[in-house]
C-alpha cells in the first residue's frame, strides 16, 4: 500500500496501479478515449492527461503508475488547458453530423466535448475524408468520424483472438482498416460497436432506427449459451430496437456475442406463427385458442382416449426455461411417459448433472486447462474468451479433441486424435503421473502429465460426455483427479441444460421408436436441433396425434395436425440455470407479438383442460418458487449407469449462427452464415 | 359595528379618524357623479384618438417575421426534404405533439418514414424550429387554419410538406431576414 494525494485528498492504494485507476476506484472523474479497464494501455488519444507535482510536463493517467506520495491535479489550471486542447486537436477533423449519427446522445466524444472542450471552434480549414469499409453485415462504418483511439483494433487482437482491424498510415492519414476484401468474423466482434467512443462503428441493423433517449431499457438474460449472458434489451414501441451487454464481472464481463446481440432481429419474422393452427387437408387454418385446447381435450385426455403409459411422446428444447421443463415433467408424471427429450445437439449424457462445477470467474485463478472435447468457439465463445485472456497472462492452455478446431488463442498442448483413442492417451497420461515423471518431456503426454496439478481445470465439452465412448476413459480421468486432486467442470451447451439435467433424470435423453397416441414438440425445428431427426420422422409419422408449440413454422409442417403459437425468448418470463448452477430470473421484455402465448401459460391452460393434477398457477413466478434449486458440486465424475452403452452417437458440428430457433431467424446472423458459406 | 365603538381610549380614536374621511368622502363623490365622469372622459379620449380595430378578414394586422403559426416541413431548392430524422424536435417538443420514424433510405441517408405533430397538442412554442439542425421544421406565419373533427390537425409529413411548399417563399424570406440574430 502505498500514499498517493490526489485534488488535495491523501488516499491510500496498491501498488502497481494507473492513476486512472485510482481516480476511477474513488469517484475522480478523468475523461479518456483509447483507455479501457478491459483492454491493453495504449495511451494515443492524451485525453486523460493530467498534472502531477514536480513533474514539467503533463502525464498520461492512464498509462502512469502511481508511486508513494505522488501529487496529482485532475481539476488543475494546467489539466484543464491540456483537456481543451487535446478536445479541440480530436474535434479538428471530427465531422459535426451529431444529428445523423446514431452514436448521437450516448457519444463519449459528445459528452466529453460539453463537459471538458472549448465552447468556441478555431479551425477554419477543410476536414479530412476517410472512405468507409465494408465490414460485413453487423456493424457499419463512417470512418469520417474515427479519432484512432484504436480500442477495436486491441479489442479483435486481445479479446477476439484474430487481428481483424488495424491502424494504417500516421498522423492525418492514420485509418482504421481491415484486411483487403475481408469483414469481421470474429463470434464477438458485436463488442467493437459499445467500445467505439465515436459513431466511427455502429450497429448496422440497428442503423437510423431508434434514438438512444427514446428507449426503455429491460433487463434480460441471454438465452443461446450455458453462460446466461446478462443483457439490455432496448424497448421503443413494443420492439427490441437492439440488445446491448449488461455489467456482470461474474459471467459476462461487459461483452456478449453476436448471437446474444443479434437474436432480437427474428422476433418479427415473417415465418411467425400468429395464431393456433389446424391441419386441414394438406394445409393449416387459422382456429381459435379455445377450440384448439377443445381439440387438445378431445385428443389427449389420458381417462377419455385411455392411454397407456408412454403413449405421449415429448420433444423440447434445452432452452426451455425451469418453470416449462417443470410444467412438462408434471405432465409427462401425468400422461405416466418417460418418453421425453431435451434436444442437445447430441442426445444423451454420461455424467449425472454436468455442470462447471465453479464459478465461471474462477476459471481464470487455475494455472492450466485442458479443454476436452467442445467445440467452444461456437458453443460458448464467452468462456472461449477468458480461456484468450488466460492464455494472454501466460497460463497453460491445452487441447484434446478430435477435430482441430481453430480457438485463436496460443495454445500450450494440442492433441488432435479419434475420440476411440483417448482411453489410451488418458491410461498413458496417467501412467506419467504415477511415476512422476521428472526427465525432459518429449511426447505429448509426458507434457501433458507435467501441467496437470492441483490448479488444473479439466473442461469437458458436451460432444465428449455424450459420446458412448467417454465411460471407457472416464474412470481414468477419475484416477487422475484421485491422484493430482485436478479439478474438473463440464460444458453444457444449452441456456437452461444445468436446469433441466436437475429436474429430469437427464441421461435418458432418449426416445424409443414405437407408435405413440400423441407427440408434442416444444420450440424445436427437428431439421436443425434434433440430432437424430430421422427417428423424430419415423415417431412423426406413427404418432396419432402431433402438436407443435413453437413461436416459428418449421420447415416441414405436415406432421402437425395442430400448431400453437409460443413466444420466443424476449416474450418470455421465467429462470434459467446457467453453467455455474446460478438460477438467474427473467421477465418479459415485450408483450407477445400477435395472438401468442408465453409456453408455460399454453401448458398450464392445456394441463387444466386434461384435468392434470395441480395446474392452478396464476404466476410465473409461483412456478419458480415450487421448484427447488440445490446446487451440487462434484469431486468426481459422476458417471451414468452404463445401460445407454449402444447409443448410436451423431456427432455434429456446433454452429454459432444456427443454434437455435430465434438464431435461425435472424437475417443479420444468417447473413455472415452466407458469407462465410461463400468462401 | 364594532369600528364604530367609542371607547374611552383617546388611541382608538386615532384608528378611527382616517375611516371617517374615507366616509365623507365617498359621499361627495357619489353626489358630484366624479366616477361616471371619469368613465365618460377615457370614453370620450378613444372616441378622438387613431382606430385600432380592423376589417378582419379584409384587412390585417401586421406579423413579425418570428410569428408562430402553422408548422411545415421544408425542402431544399432541389426537391430534397431537409429532414434528417435526427428527432431532436421530437425529444424537445414540451407537448409531446411530435411523432418520428426513421430509417435508412434507398440512398443510404437518414430519413423519416413517419413524421406527424398532432396539432391539438401543439402549443407552438417553437422549441422545435429552435432545435432543427437543418432549419426543416418552421413556423409559418400561417394561422387561418382549422379541422371539424379532432383527426384533421394530426398533420402528417406530407401534410406538414406540402404546408411548406406553399410558403416557401415567405419561410425562406423571413428566415433571411432573421439570420443574424439566430
Amino acid at each position: 500500500m502505498i500514499k498517493l494525494k490526489i485534488n488535495g485528498k491523501t488516499i491510500k492504494v496498491q501498488e502497481k496501479t494507473t492513476i486512472i485507476e485510482v481516480a476511477d476506484n474513488h469517484g475522480i472523474e478523468i475523461p479518456r478515449f483509447c483507455y479501457h479497464k478491459k483492454l491493453s494501455i495504449a495511451a494515443n488519444c492524451r485525453m486523460c492527461l493530467v498534472e502531477v507535482k514536480n513533474f514539467p510536463k503533463p502525464l498520461p493517467a492512464c498509462a502512469t503508475q502511481v508511486t508513494d506520495g505522488m501529487e496529482i491535479f485532475t481539476k488543475s489550471k494546467q489539466t484543464k488547458e491540456c483537456q481543451q486542447s487535446v478536445m479541440e486537436f480530436l474535434l479538428i477533423n471530427h465531422p459535426l453530423d451529431c444529428p445523423i449519427c446514431d452514436q448521437g446522445g450516448e457519444c463519449d466524444l459528445q459528452d466529453t466535448a460539453m463537459a471538458y472542450g472549448s465552447p468556441k471552434s478555431r479551425y477554419q480549414e477543410e476536414k479530412r475524408v476517410v472512405l468507409n469499409k465494408n465490414l460485413g453485415p453487423l456493424i457499419s462504418t463512417d470512418l469520417n468520424r474515427c479519432i484512432q483511439c484504436s480500442r477495436c483494433v486491441r479489442f479483435l487482437k486481445e479479446v477476439g483472438g484474430m487481428q481483424e482491424l488495424g491502424l494504417i498510415g500516421r498522423g492525418e492519414h492514420a485509418e482504421i482498416s481491415a484486411y483487403v476484401k475481408k469483414s469481421v468474423e470474429s463470434e464477438i466482434s458485436g463488442n467493437v460497436i459499445d467500445l467505439c467512443p465515436v459513431g466511427a462503428l455502429t450497429s448496422k441493423p440497428f442503423r437510423y432506427s431508434a434514438r438512444t433517449w427514446e428507449m426503455i431499457r429491460k433487463s434480460t438474460i441471454s438465452a443461446h449459451d450455458s453462460l446466461g449472458s446478462h443483457l439490455e434489451a432496448h424497448v421503443k414501441d413494443g420492439n427490441v430496437m437492439r440488445v446491448l451487454p449488461k455489467e456482470n464481472e461474474d459471467l459476462n464481463e461487459c461483452w456478449i456475442s453476436d448471437r446474444d446481440r443479434f437474436s432480437y432481429m427474428g422476433i418479427n419474422d415473417q415465418n411467425r406463427i400468429k395464431t393456433p393452427l389446424i391441419k386441414k387437408g394438406s394445409t393449416h387454418e387459422p382456429i381459435s385458442w379455445e377450440s384448439a385446447f377443445q381439440l387438445i381435450e378431445k385428443q389427449l385426455h389420458p381417462k377419455q382416449n385411455q392411454f397407456k403409459p408412454d403413449d405421449v411422446v415429448f420433444f423440447a428444447s434445452n432452452q426451455s426455461t425451469m418453470e416449462e421443463a417443470f410444467l412438462l415433467k408434471k405432465m409427462a408424471e401425468y400422461f405416466k411417459s418417460d418418453q421425453i427429450k431435451f434436444d442437445a445437439a447430441n442426445g444423451p449424457t454420461f455424467i449425472k448433472q454436468p455442470s462447471l462445477n465453479t464459478q465461471v470467474k474462477k476459471i481464470e485463478e487455475f494455472e492450466s486447462i485442458i479443454l476436452l472435447g467442445s467445440q467452444l468457439r461456437n458453443q460458448n465463445p464467452l468462456i472461449l474468451q477468458r480461456l484468450r485472456k488466460m492464455a494472454l497472462h501466460g497460463k497453460s492452455i491445452n487441447v484434446i479433441n478430435h477435430i482441430d478446431f481453430n480457438l485463436q488463442l496460443n495454445l500450450d498442448q494440442k492433441v488432435i486424435k479419434p475420440i476411440t483413442e483417448f482411453k489410451k492417451l488418458f491410461e498413458q497420461i496417467l501412467k506419467y503421473i504415477k511415476t512422476n515423471f521428472k526427465k525432459i518431456s518429449k511426447t505429448v503426454e509426458q507434457k501433458l502429465s507435467k501441467t496437470i496439478s492441483n490448479k488444473t481445470l479439466l473442461l469437458i465439452g458436451e460432444d465428449v460426455y455424450s459420446h458412448p465412448e467417454f465411460l471407457k476413459f472416464a474412470p481414468i480421468i477419475n484416477n487422475i483427479i484421485d491422484e493430482t486432486a485436478m479439478q474438473f467442470g463440464c460444458l453444457p451447451t444449452g441456456a437452461n441444460s444445468v436446469g433441466l439435467h436437475q429436474l429430469f433424470s437427464y441421461y435418458k435423453n432418449k426416445v424409443e421408436v414405437k407408435n405413440y397416441q400423441a407427440s408434442l414438440t416444444i420450440n424445436l425445428d427437428p431439421a436443425f436441433d434434433i440430432a437424430d431427426s430421422e427417428i423424430h420422422e419415423k415417431i412423426m409419422q406413427k404418432s396419432k396425434f402431433n402438436i407443435l408449440i413453437s413461436p416459428f413454422l418449421n420447415q416441414n409442417n405436415k406432421h402437425y395436425d395442430l400448431i400453437l403459437p409460443s413466444v420466443t425468448h424476449f416474450e418470455n418470463e421465467g429462470s434459467f440455470l446457467n453453467i455455474e448452477s446460478r438460477l438467474q430470473i427473467f421477465s418479459q421484455t415485450i408483450v407477445p407479438k400477435f395472438e401468442s402465448k408465453p409456453l408455460w401459460k399454453i401448458l398450464r391452460v392445456m394441463g387444466n383442460y386434461i384435468e392434470c393434477p395441480d395446474f392452478e398457477f396464476e404466476a410465473c413466478s409461483q412456478i419458480t418458487n415450487k421448484i427447488n434449486n440445490k446446487i451440487h458440486t462434484f469431486k468426481q465424475l459422476n458417471l451414468v449407469n452404463e445401460e445407454l452403452k449402444n447409443y448410436k452417437f451423431n456427432y455434429r458440428l456446433a454452429n454459432i449462427n444456427q443454434s437455435d430457433l430465434l438464431v435461425r431467424k435472424s437475417r443479420a446472423l444468417q447473413d455472415i452464415l452466407h458469407l462465410r458459406n461463400e468462401k | 359595528m364594532d369600528y364604530l365603538y367609542w371607547g374611552d381610549d383617546a388611541n382608538r380614536l386615532c384608528g378611527v379618524l382616517p375611516l371617517m374621511k374615507n366616509f365623507i368622502m365617498n359621499i361627495v363623490k357619489s353626489l358630484t357623479l366624479h366616477e361616471l365622469l371619469r368613465g365618460m372622459g377615457l370614453t370620450l379620449r378613444y372616441f378622438f384618438s387613431k382606430k385600432i380595430t380592423i376589417q378582419y378578414p379584409e384587412q390585417k394586422t401586421p406579423q413579425s417575421p418570428r410569428f408562430r403559426g402553422l408548422l411545415a416541413l421544408r425542402r431544399y431548392p432541389n426537391g430534397e426534404e431537409r429532414c434528417i430524422a435526427c428527432k431532436l424536435c421530437e425529444a424537445v417538443c414540451p407537448a409531446m405533439a411530435i411523432t418520428i420514424e426513421s430509417e435508412q433510405r434507398e440512398d443510404n441517408t437518414r430519413r423519416t418514414t413517419r413524421y406527424d405533430i398532432d396539432l391539438t397538442k401543439c402549443i407552438f412554442c417553437g422549441f422545435c424550429e429552435e432545435s432543427c439542425p437543418v432549419d426543416s421544421i418552421v413556423e409559418t406565419r400561417q394561422f387561418e387554419y382549422h379541422g371539424e373533427e379532432r383527426g384533421d390537425l394530426l398533420y402528417t409529413k406530407e401534410m406538414l410538406l406540402e404546408v411548406g411548399k406553399k410558403y416557401e417563399k415567405q419561410i425562406a424570406k423571413d428566415r433571411k431576414q432573421e439570420s443574424k440574430f439566430r
